[in-house]
């Protein structure tokens, strides 16, 4: 579907786990929140993942961790080559510039009481951009890039007078004003009306196309993988349960989860209602001190005894599609 | 199927510093025992102030406030506030809100809760409102046991079931739902659909079902209205709407959803929703419509009844029947 | 959704919007007035050596005078100040003649003057200014009544050259003079009358003014040729100026201006300086989080608890502090006060708001996105609050000065209060004593109050909407 991307890797995190200590009470109990579970991702350029999971599965967390907002407590993350795990965040200043996030509410994500320039133009004067004429071009060029025009009009505004569309645009504009090569997107449509999502899905697209960027885009809506990414990770309880091209996976879901989220996702079709969906009940697992098996197996409908003691191992099924679970006994 | 609420021209317009807000304008639809009616649109369009119009559940802006509404052949615009409130509002017809599950009062157990409308709405002592209320918590699939939790101790989907209990523990023939769904994980979302669709057929219920998202609305939708800046622009059947939509902002929409399991190109609706206080002359979707001609911005369509579909637009007038 | 709240147009139009906010505005803008022209027409230094109290230019005004309105309130047309001065006037004829002999010179002073008001002078004085080498000048004093011959008051030898005679006080003089009148009028006084009466009443059992031209005159005795001898006579108004006279003839006007600029920069700078210091605590305290919020929250706690006014009057008497350090220590008493708690909890509220992760991913620093990014946002609401605040600050000093702590040489308008009451000006009648400086106090108070309410209206609800 999509043209081949180029073969470098531009993203490798391999066995990322990254935990939480929960303290009950100033003399109580501390628990081990472990929200990013032993992940490995692997991201080349002009390439985008999509990381689908439900709330609670660990996939924002996962994001910030990459981006080094947070520190991990086990794996690697490598960038470009650049091992970035540990290093100290005064020494990240580049990789500030090389990786960005588009953020779920637009409204949330700007500051009110900047106008749109200068929401854009703060990333500029943080990094030094100098002098002001030159920062006022490259935020004029952002706009562009984003199609909100006409430029001028909208660099005077400020983002209670947008709607959450044209808000979201700016976001886009702000993460692309550094030039990254890597974009997190962070829900980036699901606060946004039916008709708007395909408008930035479609301009996301483009931009990936344009300017050579790599995409991370996380969403528990499944539908919209299609249209956007060429490889989807499915996330459950901390762990990547499925990846794979997105094709496969969705023609081909190997993992019960997966199954059960297609399942659950309906597509337009009046046969619905006479039918009930197959999904297992119950609710996402606690993240806190989680026991050595298999996280969905609680509500899986194909548990096997195994599944309760043991935390299965990733498993390659077809080329590329890998899968964690002990139905695929290697 | 016999008509169980019956909507004319239906309007509901708030005042404000810059003029009225026409939310709800000129709106008639009619809904038969047993089915479940949806009403999709896009943020802004008017469909929760649809829904606020039905239970007379006014803020105090209003502006205008007209038209009928007929239940079982009762006139509810003719009752005073009083009898609305004693005999219809949560008695006959009742609601589960956009966003309940974080409006359920964090300090007040949820057993209490869900019997609160038996004490308010029918006098109920106290022992038999919760005893009712047990029988509903159960109806939804929880556990009686929680009767005696907090909110906080729930999770949201489980919230969301107590919120439709508490809906339905006073035997509502109509209930109404707003995005009833909304900020629940998809298999959550998917489990309280397959308990939506349980409990219309095991209690007889009539839906109105109020939602964006227009793939979810076929999980449960007989019939479909579509609104658009306060109009409601089509009402078809399911079976034609999903297939076949008539309206071009419906098929404008239906293009705009992506599928997991067919192949399509998506599209999506150049512009902005119009504002509600100064629509667009003449037929409010015309700045967006690829077909728009001369007349549609000059004149705003009536209600065609085209193959037992009702459309709003100029382009079925001569097919009318 | 409304103008932003940076937007200086957009909210002073919509604080125009509210009436209260007009009419605080309109107040304040008038207080600062009334500040400009205090400061311009006596300048800080002049007004400190004026206010001392102890300073002449008030000896020639009239003690615990009444302001000129306070006439309406009596019904009667109350005298004001006549300043018989050597110079030639409209107000009044002044001669003066030099008869020289051989030993001697002689020199006649004469002033008419009319007299035409309702009630008597407070008092009388007169200023001798005379030049001579040893002999001691003697002056004799006639009076001249509209009605009636002259009478001779007294004769008085000169003690210095700048002699100053209280006739008031002067008891023989007082004794002689109701002698005189129980002859002219043949009645007998029950009740004492004082000189000044004396001097301007009619001829009649009732004592009342006798209107009409009168005439002072001095003759004066001289032995050395190049001697001489000038006098101005003060007949002391019961009235003055617009705002009155205190115990120490001061015209308490002077104070009423003054005290506006005081409690102005006061109110002001203590309300902005805490208000700002607090926000900054806040700011850090909830950005950094761990031991740094902990120790100011605690720090803040221990504050909160110690009883300001009680440890402010201590601190005053101890030291007795001018305005400017009490300015001080009320600001470092209070910076750690319950703003920075309420102020918090917004940091809080903000530091996890998205466009805050959003800078940390562009790299913005802690410091950059504390100012520039949370900072904003927090202002808006405290602006109500510090505008609230100024009256309590303004009452805060002249709570202090009425208990005497206040500063010991600024002419405030609780210094005035303190001292009217000190002075029994209630007692005495001297209501306007107390009055002006109170109505200002509430003045202040009003303005500020209405504005606060106003901008509170505005800020609040848009707070909501974040």
């Amino acid at each position: 579907m999509k043209e081949s991307a180029s073969n470098e890797v531009l993203l490798k995190v391999d066995k990322l786990s990254k935990y939480f200590l929960v303290k009950r009470g100033l003399w109580g109990p501390t628990f081990t929140l472990k929200a990013v579970d032993k992940v490995t991702l692997e991201l080349r350029k002009r390439e985008s993942i999509s990381l689908v999971g439900e709330s609670g599965s660990g996939k924002t967390t996962l994001g910030r961790t990459i981006l080094r907002l947070e520190e991990p407590n086990g794996g690697r993350i490598i960038f470009e080559g650049k091992d970035i795990t540990h290093t100290p965040v005064e020494e990240l200043k580049w990789y500030r510039r090389s990786a960005s996030l588009v953020q779920q509410d637009p409204y949330g994500a700007m500051p009110s009481h900047f106008t749109i320039a200068r929401i854009l133009e703060e990333p500029l004067m943080v990094h030094g951009i100098e002098p002001r004429e030159e920062r006022l071009e490259r935020v004029y060029k952002a706009l562009e890039q984003v199609r909100l025009t006409p430029v001028e009009d909208f660099a005077h505004k400020y983002p209670h007078m947008l709607s959450g569309g044209q808000l979201q645009r700016v976001a886009i504009a702000r993460a692309l004003i550094l030039n990254p090569k890597l974009i997190i997107a962070d829900e980036p449509v699901s606060m946004l009306d039916a008709s708007v999502r395909i408008e930035i899905l479609y301009l996301l697209q483009e931009l990936q196309d344009k300017l050579n960027l790599s995409f991370i885009y996380i969403t528990h809506d499944l539908a919209t993988t299609r249209y956007f990414s060429q490889w989807i990770y499915i996330m459950y309880a901390g762990h990547i349960v499925e990846r794979g091209p997105v094709d496969k996976v969705l023609r081909n879901p190997l993992h019960p989860y997966t199954v059960a989220l297609l399942n659950a996702i309906p597509d337009p079709d009046p046969e619905n209602r006479k039918r009930f969906r197959e999904v297992p009940p119950g609710e996402p697992p606690s993240l806190i001190n989680p026991p050595n098996a298999c996280r969905f197996a609680p509500r899986c409908p194909k548990a096997m005894e195994r599944c309760h003691k043991e935390e299965p191992v990733e498993v390659e099924i077809e080329h590329n599609h890998w899968v964690k679970c002990w139905l695929y006994e290697p | 199927m016999s008509s169980i609420l019956s909507v004319s021209n239906l309007r509901l317009y708030y005042r404000t510093k810059k003029g009225p807000v026409k939310a709800v304008d000129d709106v008639s639809f009619e809904l038969r025992k047993g089915e479940t009616l949806a009403i999709v649109g896009e943020s802004g369009c008017g469909k929760t102030s649809l829904a606020k119009a039905l239970l007379r559940l006014l803020p105090r802006n209003v502006h205008t406030y007209e038209g009928s509404i007929v239940f079982n052949g009762t006139e509810l615009m003719k009752l005073s506030n009083e009898e609305f409130r004693k005999k219809i509002l949560w008695r006959k017809i009742s609601m589960v809100f956009q966003g309940a599950q974080n409006s359920l009062n964090p300090v007040l157990k949820v057993g209490f809760q869900v019997a609160e409308p038996l004490m308010v709405h029918y006098g109920m002592n106290e022992k038999n409102a919760f005893r009712k209320a047990e029988e509903a918590i159960k109806l939804v699939g929880i556990d009686k046991t929680f009767v005696n939790r907090y909110p906080f101790e729930l999770s949201g989907g489980m919230k969301q079931r107590v919120v439709i209990a508490m809906a339905l523990v006073t035997k509502p023939e109509i209930v109404i739902l707003d995005e009833p769904t909304s900020a629940l994980d998809v298999l959550t979302q998917a489990n309280i659909m397959n308990l939506l669709k349980r409990l219309k057929e095991e209690l007889k219920l009539s839906y109105i079902f109020i939602t964006h998202d227009i793939a979810l609305s076929s999980e449960l939708a007989d019939r479909v209205a579509v609104m658009y800046a306060g109009h409601l622009v089509e009402v078809a059947y399911a079976e034609t709407f999903y297939r076949e939509p008539l309206h071009p902002y419906s098929k404008k929409l239906m293009a705009s959803v992506p599928t997991l399991r067919s192949e399509k190109k998506l599209e999506y609706i150049p512009g902005t929703p119009p504002s509600l206080i100064e629509p667009p002359h003449g037929c409010r979707f015309h700045p967006r419509c690829p077909y728009a001609f001369d007349k549609c911005r000059r004149e705003t369509p009536p209600m065609f009844s085209v193959k037992g579909e009702l459309v709003r637009c100029w382009l079925y007038e001569r097919e009318r029947q | 959704m409304s103008a932003p709240i940076t937007g200086d147009r957009g909210i002073l139009r919509e604080l125009l919007s509210y009436k209260s906010g007009i009419i605080g505005l309109i107040i304040i803008l008038f207080l600062v007035l009334v500040s400009i022209y205090a400061i311009i027409t006596i300048p800080y230094n002049e007004m400190l050596e004026l206010w001392r109290g102890s300073n002449p230019v008030w000896l020639r005004l009239p003690k615990n005078a009444a302001p000129e309105w306070w006439e309406i309130f009596i019904g009667k047309k109350l005298p004001r100040n006549i300043d018989l001065l050597p110079i030639i006037s409209d107000k009044y004829t002044y001669v003066k003649k030099v008869i020289t002999d051989n030993t001697t010179k002689q020199i006649i002073i004469e002033y008419s003057f009319d007299f035409n008001y309702d009630d008597f002078p407070k008092e009388i004085n007169i200023f001798f200014n005379a030049t001579y080498h040893k002999r001691r000048p003697r002056v004799s004093i006639y009076w001249k009544k509209p009605k009636g011959e002259e009478i001779h008051l007294m004769d008085y030898r000169l003690r210095s050259p700048t002699d100053k005679l209280y006739l008031s006080n002067k008891l023989t003089l007082e004794d002689k003079l109701v002698r005189y009148h129980e002859r002219e009028i043949g009645v007998k006084f029950k009740y004492p009358i004082t000189v000044e009466k004396s001097l301007f009443m009619d001829f009649s059992p009732e004592i009342r003014v006798l209107k009409g031209k009168y005439k002072i005159r001095f003759i004066a005795t001289l032995t050395e040729p190049e001697a001489d001898l000038n006098a101005e006579v003060v007949i002391y108004g019961q009235v003055y100026g617009w705002a009155g006279t205190d115990h120490k003839r001061r015209d308490i006007g002077i104070a009423i201006l003054w005290g506006t600029p005081i409690a102005l920069i006061f109110g002001l700078s203590a309300a902005a300086m805490i208000s700002l210091v607090q926000l900054v605590i806040a700011i850090i305290s909830g950005w950094y989080g761990g031991i740094v919020d902990s120790v100011i929250q605690r720090v803040t706690e221990i504050f909160l608890i110690l009883p300001f006014l009680p440890f402010l009057i201590m601190v005053d008497t101890f030291y007795n502090l001018n305005i400017w350090s009490l300015l001080l220590v009320v600001i470092v008493l209070s910076i750690f006060g319950s703003g920075v708690k309420i102020q918090r909890a917004l940091v809080m509220q903000i530091k996890n708001y998205p466009y805050i992760e959003a800078a940390k991913v562009y790299g913005a620093s802690g410091k950059r996105i504390m100012f520039l990014y949370i900072l904003p946002k927090i202002l808006p609401p405290i602006i109500p609050a510090l505008v609230l605040s100024v009256p309590d600050f303004v009452f805060l000093e002249a709570a202090l000065a009425f208990l005497g702590l206040g500063d010991p040489v600024l002419p405030t308008w609780g210094k005035v209060v303190s001292e009217a009451f000190s002075e029994g000006a209630v007692y005495k009648g001297y209501y306007y004593w107390v009055l002006e400086p109170a109505g200002m106090l509430m003045l202040t108070a009003i303005a500020f109050s209405l504005l606060g309410l106003a901008l509170d209206k505005i800020v609040n609800p848009k707070l909501k909407e974040q």
